[in-house]
């Protein structure tokens, strides 16, 4: 599944779910303070995308990946994302603000720094594991 | 109070996602009503699918003459236009003040239930008034749960009620609750008395229900009003059980200074759905309810249900045909729950609400 197909799709469901605009909507727009959503809405917003893609997602799926790549070191400690959690985000979250990935950023902080090609990175990453599975 | 049976019956905002619900329930158990609500286009629509109701009224009851000649027009409100906090709180004031009447909410809202018992009992009782809040899922549960529970009033150390649901997306009015939510400051029972929290002192490990690996966070609902003044516990409070990595998401900044009601207008111009039926019966709840008494005894109940705005649709239902088959045995500010002392476990068999597993 490419970025391309599926931006379109977030896109459609934000219109539904926040109400603006999908043609105001742009790939590198921050969800909480450019489309104004919140967490309430994102969860909503994931529901859609559930329905729409026959997967299952989670807030926490952001950072499923950090923290399956970190298996043997912790990604967070009391919620403050460690040095080398914040390497990893850096890897896999490329879309992120390199300068705010910042020591101290707590995982409740990083979330607010998600995009709309955040959401369709995790989409892409849930459909390509769906087809693995049904692949085995 | 006269003979129930002869009321004069309104939903307010019977149009909306849960409104719609409890009209269709009571419609189709022989119960006649009137609807209002602030949209006229909405009532028209609602009219026309629901033919049998009395009639429609444009009422918006934020506005206190509207407020006062709706109370005046009608014995029995149903009121189902959240969110409370914001727009209702005068409304039941208006209510406490007007003699002989019968209020019942579906409000999930703690403070606006809170505020209620503490501002609306003596005058409502004075007036000879019933007003009962939260008669929904989750606290009308609850407080049901409570009841099998306590057998004595007096010894009650701890009263806690942990809630774990499964693909629950909210309707657009509980969504639009929860997001208004940051402009409250809540608060949990601490040696008797209501007190504000930090939400990481209380976030806590599970230990009970197969939910063995996940946390506790707080999560106030109107059960510990409920709790608080029903059976006078040391301490109460409601949890959301969610997995550990959920929980770092929770945060202690939550609350925000500000105009709650200016959020209110600009989300009311969204276009929200709410789950389709197809979507709701597979929505699913496990409620703990669990008491500490003073001698350290511990009782724990375990229920579960699945689509819960149907079980609020089917608790208003039962609550009403309770009303309307008997004279209230209470007035003032009374939780759901009183009106079915030694009939709990058949109403939660009524409104589809199983019980798991009692400790």
């Amino acid at each position: 599944m490419q970025l391309e197909e599926v931006i379109v799709i977030v896109k459609e469901v934000i219109e539904k779910s926040i109400g603006i605009s999908k043609d105001s909507i742009a790939l590198d727009d921050t969800l909480f303070d450019k489309i104004g959503m919140d967490s309430i809405d994102l969860v909503d917003v994931l529901f859609e995308l559930e329905a729409h893609y026959d997967v299952e997602l989670k807030i926490s799926d952001f950072e499923t990946r950090a923290r399956e790549e970190m298996s043997n070191e912790p990604y967070e400690i009391n919620g403050v994302i460690t040095s080398k959690g914040l390497e990893v985000l850096r890897k896999y979250m490329t879309e992120l603000d390199p300068n705010k990935l910042v020591e101290g950023l707590t995982v409740h902080q990083l979330i607010k720094l998600l995009t709309v090609h955040s959401l369709c990175k995790i989409v892409i990453h849930k459909l390509e594991e769906k087809s693995k599975n049904t692949a085995n | 109070m006269n003979s129930i049976s002869e009321k004069k019956i309104v939903v307010v905002g019977g149009y909306g996602y849960t409104g719609k619900l409890i009209c269709t329930q009571l419609l189709s158990q022989g119960i006649t009503f009137s609807i209002v609500g602030r949209d006229q286009t909405k009532l028209t629509e609602f009219e026309i699918e629901f033919q049998t109701i009395k009639s429609i009224h444009q009422v918006d009851i934020s506005k206190k003459e509207e407020a006062q000649k709706l109370i005046n027009d009608f014995d029995i409100i149903i009121n189902c236009a959240g969110p409370f906090t914001e727009e209702s709180q005068e409304f039941v004031r208006l209510v406490s003040l007007s003699e002989n009447k019968i209020y019942l909410d579906i409000s999930g809202e703690s403070e606006f239930v809170k505020k209620s018992f503490e501002e609306n009992n003596s005058d409502a009782q004075q007036n000879n008034t019933l007003l009962i809040h939260a008669c929904a899922f989750e606290s009308f549960v609850a407080d049901l749960a409570l009841q099998i529970l306590v057998d004595s009033e007096n010894n009650i150390e701890t009263i806690n009620s942990y809630y774990y649901f499964e693909n629950s997306r909210p309707s657009p009015g509980t969504r639009l609750t929860m997001k208004l939510s940051k402009y409250r400051k809540y608060h949990q029972i601490k040696n008797q008395n209501w007190h504000s929290y930090k939400v990481s002192d209380e976030i806590h490990t599970v230990d009970f229900g197969g939910f063995e690996n996940n946390v506790a966070v707080p999560y106030p609902l109107p059960d510990i009003a409920f709790a608080f003044y029903n059976y006078k516990p040391k301490n109460a409070m409601s949890y959301l059980i969610v997995s550990k990595q959920e929980s770092l998401f929770f945060s202690d900044d939550a609350y925000k200074e500000g105009n709650a009601s200016q959020e209110l207008q600009q989300l009311r111009l969204r276009k929200t759905q709410g789950p389709t039926v197809e979507e709701r019966v597979k929505q699913k709840c496990h409620l703990f309810v669990h008491i500490t008494l003073a001698d350290k005894t511990e009782r724990q109940l375990h229920l579960e249900t699945i689509d819960m705005y149907k079980v609020t649709a089917k608790a208003i239902s039962c609550l009403m045909h309770r009303l309307i088959e008997e004279k209230p045995i209470k007035i003032g500010v009374v939780s759901p729950a009183f009106f079915f002392r030694g009939e709990e476990k058949i109403i939660l068999e009524k409104i589809s609400v199983q019980i798991f597993q009692t400790n």
